[in-house]
């Protein structure tokens, strides 16, 4: 058997897709909750919602359903930002103050309404069956897996480190600083002239619209988008990620990211080899126990996660 | 009701008819006082008399039942305590609440006023501004861990520390905020003696510099030392009031704290 070389890379490349769009979602995550304490129970809804306001501006009009103008990607993955961030911000001020349980549950409710939406709402999302035709960038290079995978992870990879930098500039420096302290104390932070519902609010609107994005970005890898896509174990897969990583800090978010992804594919590719056909679709939902598994081996090993947060707050010190 | 002839400064923070009440308990039974600029005022009387929620209904923690609270001459008691620092008025708390995951320099830092890096444009766009900002809050920070004691311990986890230099770090935190009036509640409590006494000298400072200093303290030694002016509370009132030498020799004062009314 020769080891097809090509084939091997364009494996890692497309993983390094999968890996550098949940990097995304998980930091966006680890904002909101590694750095504010906003508990997101709705993860997967803020993600649809980025995906399917990109894929719906961008798609060409087509009969059947409303999708729209065909606009280039850039300008779909800026309007699944804001749509998502406009939902945060929506959601956020419903849940007034954004605290503890009451924003789990406005955030969980959110998301099930959205997945009905989803569903249900046929002429614009598809309904069940979804949105297909959704435009990927070089695409032209399809015919080739090599390059389009190669390519695919050169500007999914781009985005994905832009954040990294842009959020690191923020949750390094005094932005950072004020939100921990409204995160520790709220009272303090309210006695020092810090406002408490402007910094959540921040961190939470910020954090849905970079989940909006990551939603995007999947959009216009994949090519089509389905209300399966964005099933509730995705909101437990990032939270796995973040909480095995460490939140806190953004390499936590990063390697939790890389890691469940790498162990998702992992359980994928035995599947795919071990069990015979027929089994397979039985067997696949055995891979959120193994997720489980190991969030709760980390958790007895490393509460706080892989890497923990740390004391030192501002990069400028 | 005010005497023309009056020397003093008009008063900078000022309440009437102040009532916080607790169900049925009435913490702060009608109290009314003004602080003038350059004068350190003491606050005294047993545990339960009222002080602390004096200071919560002061500071915004909490909402009066009743009464006005004027900072500058602008009613601020619908206010919470955000903008009211925003006005120039600040509080430390009896129980010191340190941010447990920063360290002691950066919760001194964090209270500086209008820092361009808490805004989520400047951060991104202008990291050069930041940078020079931080720097600047950094210096300043260390300067007012050097004047409370705290200096050696900027690196150090504010969980860390104990409560009397909790007390420090509140105070220094609130320095840093540069408040017009700062309301402490039992400053010096815990506080090793001689760094108490170099907190007497810091308020007496402050005072001098034209700021309002409000402050609770069961010492009585330091506040006859210290203060210009006492107010004594019993049981949500004012039970005398006056300079350090009368009210502290007044037998309210001493029915107050044993438990007698006068």
């Amino acid at each position: 058997m020769t080891i097809d070389l090509a084939g091997l890379l364009a494996y890692a490349a497309s993983f390094g897709v999968l890996a550098a769009i949940n990097v995304v979602i998980c930091l966006s995550l680890e904002l909101q909750w590694g750095r504010a304490g906003l508990f997101n129970a709705g993860v997967a809804g803020f993600v649809a919602v980025g995906a399917y306001a990109s894929a719906l501006l961008t798609a060409e009009p087509a009969a059947g359903h409303l999708a729209g103008p065909g606009l280039p990607v850039i300008a779909g993955l800026a309007a699944g930002s804001v749509t998502a961030g406009a939902l945060s911000v929506a959601v956020g001020s419903l849940a007034r103050r954004l605290r503890g349980d009451y924003l789990a549950i406005a955030t969980f409710g959110a998301a099930v309404v959205l997945e009905l939406l989803l569903r249900n709402l046929t002429p614009l999302t598809g309904g069940p069956l979804g949105l297909a035709f959704i435009p990927r960038p070089f695409a032209g290079l399809a015919d080739r897996p090599l390059a389009f995978a190669l390519a695919s992870f050169a500007w999914v990879g781009f985005i994905a480190l832009v954040l990294y930098v842009g959020i690191g500039r923020l949750v390094d420096g005094p932005w950072g600083r004020t939100l921990r302290a409204v995160r520790d104390d709220e009272r303090a932070a309210a006695s020092l002239g810090k406002s408490p519902v402007r910094f959540r609010l921040e961190a939470f609107a910020l954090g849905g619209a970079l989940m909006g994005l990551g939603g995007a970005l999947k959009a216009h890898t994949l090519g089509f988008i389905a209300p399966e896509h964005f099933p509730p174990t995705l909101t437990f897969q990032v939270w796995a990620m973040l909480v095995l990583g460490g939140a806190g800090r953004r390499q936590g978010a990063v390697l939790g990211a890389v890691l469940v992804t790498a162990l998702w594919s992992a359980t994928d590719l035995l599947l795919a080899f071990f069990v015979p056909a027929g089994a397979q679709a039985q067997l696949a939902p055995l891979r959120i126990v193994v997720v489980g598994a190991l969030l709760a081996l980390g958790l007895l090993w490393r509460p706080r996660g892989l890497l923990a947060e740390r004391l030192r707050v501002s990069r400028y010190l | 009701m005010k005497d023309d002839h009056d020397p003093r400064p008009p008063p900078v923070l000022e309440a009437r008819g102040l009532v916080v009440r607790y169900g049925g308990v009435c913490a702060v039974d009608g109290v009314s006082l003004a602080v003038a600029a350059g004068e350190v005022v003491g606050l005294v009387g047993p545990n339960g008399a009222g002080k602390s929620s004096l200071f919560d209904a002061l500071a915004g923690d909490r909402r009066p039942d009743s009464g006005e609270i004027r900072l500058g001459g602008t009613r601020i008691e619908h206010e919470g305590a955000e903008a009211r620092l925003g006005r120039g008025m600040g509080r430390t708390f009896q129980v010191p609440r340190p941010i447990g995951s920063l360290s002691v320099l950066e919760n001194v830092m964090l209270a500086a006023p209008g820092q361009a890096g808490e805004g989520v444009l400047a951060s991104l766009c202008a990291p050069a501004r930041v940078r020079a900002a931080e720097r600047r809050l950094a210096a300043r920070a260390a300067e007012l861990l050097d004047d409370v004691g705290l200096d050696g311990h900027a690196d150090a986890n504010a969980a860390h520390l104990s409560v009397g230099q909790r007390k420090l770090l509140d105070l220094a935190r609130l320095l840093m905020a540069e408040p017009r009036v700062l309301l402490l509640d039992e400053p010096m409590a815990g506080v090793h003696p001689a760094t108490a006494e170099r907190l007497g000298e810091r308020l007496t400072a402050l005072a001098a510099d034209g700021r309002a200093v409000l402050f609770v303290e069961h010492q009585l030694g330091l506040v006859a030392a210290r203060c210009t002016r006492v107010i004594a509370m019993a049981a949500g009132r004012i039970a005398c009031e006056g300079p350090p030498a009368e009210v502290l020799a007044d037998p309210r004062l001493a029915a107050a704290y044993l438990g007698r009314t006068a």
